[in-house]
């Protein structure tokens, strides 16, 4: 893993996008990238969320001092095409330890901007919030997504079984994780 | 299925616990297991917790939705002798999974009381809320516990480093998973 990689700044100039936090006024374009066939194949949701269901969820993340949630625009129109959560534990025995999320909308896949939302909340966890250890799960099918995070470092740590239900069948995932231990 | 049913019974029999709901009447004696040095080191307590937190929060989740607590009780005594969760997913694509935690205070580790407990809450699981996988994180070190996880049929899926910190170290645990047979 390079430092380049981690220069968020770089990666969202090269994606053409601009790294924000989000507030509940996004909830309608968090529905609309978060509807997209390949987001709900890809994550937990389920086709039909409801705006008012997401505006609550943003609320809920935005609120908690341990949730940070941010979103990918585009430089040009200022369009929301992506977004990325990093959710740290409250408990004091694993507070070292951050879950994280993320969506790109299905029409802008491919054009860096996973990679820029990545490096933009590695940058947090690394720089601001001293983690240890960012973990995620991620469908043991999805290439693309164990491609993008093995770049950043995460690492396999095994197969949960059916873990979830996805388009008529139980789907297994990988539950992959990052380690930083440096700080001084 | 009814051999779920009857491996509960027989379990609990040989261990000379009954299985049965918490009540609120458990809280005092719950949060007393707490301040143990081996529940302490193999759940996310810390030492030196308040009796009077631990107890409201046992008494919060006896009424929470999807969130099954069961207490066993010493047959000749009516001590204590643990306690046993399931709780179901609430994620809609993760409704058919449900987690378990075990809890067994130091005077009755040893005796069967945990494996009573665990075929009382996979009777749940399998025979009463159609759950398809059921499972739980333990650390790696937690040599009897992962034995028993084991022999009810749990495997070790995943090994997370760094999974939790305890007593000055960081430590990692396994997710165990089991498959509805």
């Amino acid at each position: 893993m390079t430092t380049q990689l981690l220069d968020h700044a770089a990666a969202a100039t090269r994606a053409g996008v601009r790294i924000r936090a989000l507030g509940t006024a996004d909830a309608e374009a968090c529905t609309q990238i978060m509807a997209s066939p390949g987001v709900v194949h890809g994550t937990m949701q389920v086709p039909w969320t409801p705006v008012e269901r997401r505006r609550s969820w943003i609320e809920r993340t935005t609120t908690d001092p341990w949730g940070h949630l941010l979103g990918a625009e585009l430089v040009e129109t200022g369009e929301l095409v992506g977004n990325v959560g990093l959710h740290v534990n409250a408990n004091p025995r694993t507070r070292h330890i951050a879950s994280l999320g993320m969506s790109v909308g299905d029409a802008w896949q491919g054009r860096g901007i996973g990679t820029a939302l990545l490096a933009a909340a590695l940058h947090l966890a690394d720089d601001w919030l001293a983690l240890r250890r960012v973990e995620l799960e991620v469908y043991t099918d999805n290439a693309a997504g164990i491609a993008l995070y093995e770049r950043f470092g995460f690492e396999r740590e095994g197969t949960l079984r059916d873990f979830a239900y996805r388009e008529g069948t139980y789907v297994d995932a990988l539950t992959m994780a990052r380690h930083r231990t440096a700080h001084r | 299925m009814t051999s779920t049913s009857t491996h509960r019974r027989s379990s609990a029999e040989h261990a000379g616990v009954r299985i049965r709901a918490a009540e609120p009447e458990d809280a005092a004696a719950y949060a007393a297991m707490l301040g143990e040095p081996s529940i302490v080191s193999g759940s996310l307590r810390l030492p030196l917790t308040s009796t009077s937190t631990s107890r409201a929060h046992f008494v919060e989740r006896l009424g929470t939705n999807d969130v099954h607590v069961l207490t066993a009780e010493a047959v000749d005594s009516l001590d204590f002798a643990g306690h046993g969760v399931l709780e179901l997913e609430r994620r809609a694509r993760r409704r058919h999974v449900g987690s378990i935690i075990l809890l067994v205070p130091e005077r009755h580790q040893g005796r069967g009381v945990g494996s009573a407990l665990m075929a009382a809450l996979l009777d749940l699981a399998d025979n009463w809320c159609q759950l398809h996988r059921v499972e739980l994180e333990v650390n790696v070190d937690n040599v009897a516990a992962i034995s028993l996880y084991r022999r009810f049929g749990f495997e070790v899926e995943a090994t997370k480093r760094g999974d939790c910190f305890r007593d000055g170290a960081y430590v990692d645990g396994h997710v165990m998973g089991r498959i509805r047979p």
